[in-house]
């Protein structure tokens, strides 16, 4: 069982995006299960997941620090030994800080997690914005990532996506920096990217 | 004198002296949170917990009795339905939109504009906030406390088991409370774009707050008020953002609470590393820290331990999911870190719902062998 998590901002488009990487994964054939956390925020259509054959399981987002841990070990550990996933795509609050996250995955008694990944999207439309009000916890999901995407970039300015790379740069010049937009689709050969298989 | 009275005055004394950073006979402890109503009723789910409260009530209170060394009373089911009004946030229960043991969620729609803050700074907080609350669908019938089983069960909670309350009201900071009124986001971009319209409302926010402390302080005297925060400090917000929209309105409230002859306790949620020496501003001993665990908790020792009492912070996670002897470690440390004056031992925020009772046993005798 592979751990895939996609860190970013409130509205950088985590939903979408990992709608579009669920799809991939299921293509190939491989058992994936979401996990989000902001399912009430940005309402996702449940029913929607369901046709897409997706098993969607929703973590409490009350208060950041008591119910995480507490909801996502069980529930990793439930999907371990009930449902044998492939791959848990796991969305947390785009106000959760990556490392907190996976801080608490020392609890998790399952079989070990072959790979942990974390993916960060980030919005060119607001982040020199956000960078500047939210600069820790921006700087925090930019660091943790191991690949960054810049949604939304069809809908950027030259000089947005100028700032997305300097501050990306700045933060975590080892993280590949790709450039999407999640509304209109993701090329294939960019999520396999991310994704632990190389078939 | 009842017993539970007797009790009462000896937690209380032990508290205070923790509070003015003395030395009491023993540590106090201070647990509680939903997964009590599962230590006297097992089968209990936390739909039975906020669909049922005075039931549920009646099973805490049982639980305490189990639990004898804990000094602190619990906070009592309250009205769930309508708990998230408190952040302007919807309310999600378990047993309704929610699996039947699923912890009820608040999802914050942000239901003020960015126009409303403009009402805020003419017609004041108070007239606003009840105006917010019915967009949201609250009613004020819904809101109203039922004070009668309050004082019932506030009465039952001191004469049977002797049980102290910490703090009194509770505030929510101004960037809190309108970072959740507006949503997160929304107030993200306001503070970029309208600061000054931001800050006149909290302005307008925080000279109520004191208002209402004041009334409330001189009729109760409570050991302290309650200031809480959470996305103000290091974890989400610049220094430089910190200073302008954060701390002027803590240090504005908490003298003024101070100067009304209390103290206040501060639960900060979230990291709080990087602004810990500004609460050395306050005079000393005259607050209380009280951490949910992200902070790191030996900085905490290192620039306030000297300074206030600091409640420590037995992480969530640890008392949900880790072995009895990992939180007894746990709560050792933090005896070993802070010693017997000026500390409180306690969960980092509640003590989360599954919590076994095996674990909190633990960080109990952690305690009482001092």
């Amino acid at each position: 069982m592979h751990l895939l998590l996609i860190a970013g901002f409130l509205g950088t488009g985590k939903t979408t995006f990992s709608i579009q990487v669920a799809t991939e994964c299921i293509r190939q054939g491989r058992k994936v299960a979401m996990l989000v956390n902001e399912i009430g925020e940005i309402g996702i259509d449940g029913q929607l997941m369901r046709e897409l054959d997706l098993d969607v399981w929703e973590m409490s987002n009350g208060c950041i620090c008591c119910t995480l841990a507490a909801d996502l070990v069980p529930t990793l550990e439930k999907l371990d030994q009930e449902y044998a996933v492939d791959l848990i795509l796991m969305e947390p609050s785009g106000a959760a800080d990556p490392e907190s996250i996976l801080r608490t995955l020392v609890y998790y008694k399952g079989r070990p997690l072959e790979s942990i990944y974390t993916v960060t999207l980030l919005d060119p439309l607001r982040l020199p914005e956000l960078y500047e009000v939210v600069t820790p916890l921006i700087v925090t999901q930019i660091a943790n990532a191991n690949v960054l995407f810049a949604n939304k970039a069809d809908l950027a300015t030259a000089e947005q996506l100028e700032d997305v790379q300097r501050i990306a740069t700045e933060v975590n010049p080892d993280a590949k920096l790709l450039l999407v937009s999640a509304r209109q689709g993701i090329d294939s050969d960019l999520l396999k990217e991310i994704l632990p298989w190389k078939d | 004198m009842t017993v539970g009275e007797e009790l009462y005055n000896q937690r209380l004394q032990r508290i205070k002296t923790a509070m003015d950073m003395g030395k009491p006979d023993r540590i106090p402890i201070s647990l509680g949170g939903p997964s009590f109503i599962r230590y006297s009723e097992p089968e209990a789910t936390l739909s039975d917990y906020v669909l049922r409260p005075e039931w549920a009530d009646d099973a805490v209170i049982r639980s305490y009795a189990m639990l004898p060394e804990i000094d602190t009373a619990p906070a009592l089911s309250g009205n769930k339905r309508t708990s998230g009004a408190m952040w302007f946030a919807k309310t999600k229960l378990p047993g309704i939109e929610l699996p039947n043991d699923a912890l009820w969620q608040y999802d914050e729609v942000g239901m003020m504009t960015a126009d409303d803050y403009d009402t805020i700074i003419n017609k004041g907080w108070g007239t606003f906030s009840k105006e917010l609350l019915t967009r949201l669908g609250y009613s004020e019938e819904d809101l109203k406390p039922d004070f009668e089983y309050m004082k019932k069960m506030q009465k039952r909670v001191k004469e049977e088991l002797g049980l102290v309350n910490m703090s009194g009201a509770a505030y929510i900071m101004p960037f809190e409370i309108l970072s959740a009124a507006r949503s997160l986001t929304k107030f993200l971009r306001d503070m970029y774009r309208m600061p000054d319209k931001v800050i006149a409302a909290m302005d307008v926010i925080a000279d109520e707050y004191i208002a209402s402390a004041q009334e409330h302080i001189r009729e109760h005297k409570p050991l302290s008020v309650f200031s809480g925060n959470g996305r103000g400090g290091c974890q989400f917000l610049s220094m430089k953002k910190f200073e302008k929209f954060v701390w002027p309105y803590i240090k504005k409230t908490t003298d003024a609470f101070i100067a009304e002859g209390t103290k206040v306790l501060f639960h900060n949620d979230a990291k709080w590393d990087e602004n810990l020496s500004y609460w050395r501003d306050f005079p000393k001993a005259s607050c209380i820290f009280d951490p949910d665990s992200l902070t790191d908790i030996v900085k905490i020792k290192e620039v306030l331990g000297d300074y206030m009492c600091v409640t420590g912070d037995v992480p969530p996670a640890l008392l949900e999911l880790g072995t009895p002897e990992e939180n007894y470690k746990y709560a050792r440390g933090l005896i070993d870190l802070f010693g017997h004056s000026g500390f409180i031992m306690s969960s980092g925020c509640s003590v989360p719902p599954h919590a076994p009772l095996e674990n909190i046993k633990a960080v109990i005798a952690a305690t009482i062998e001092g």
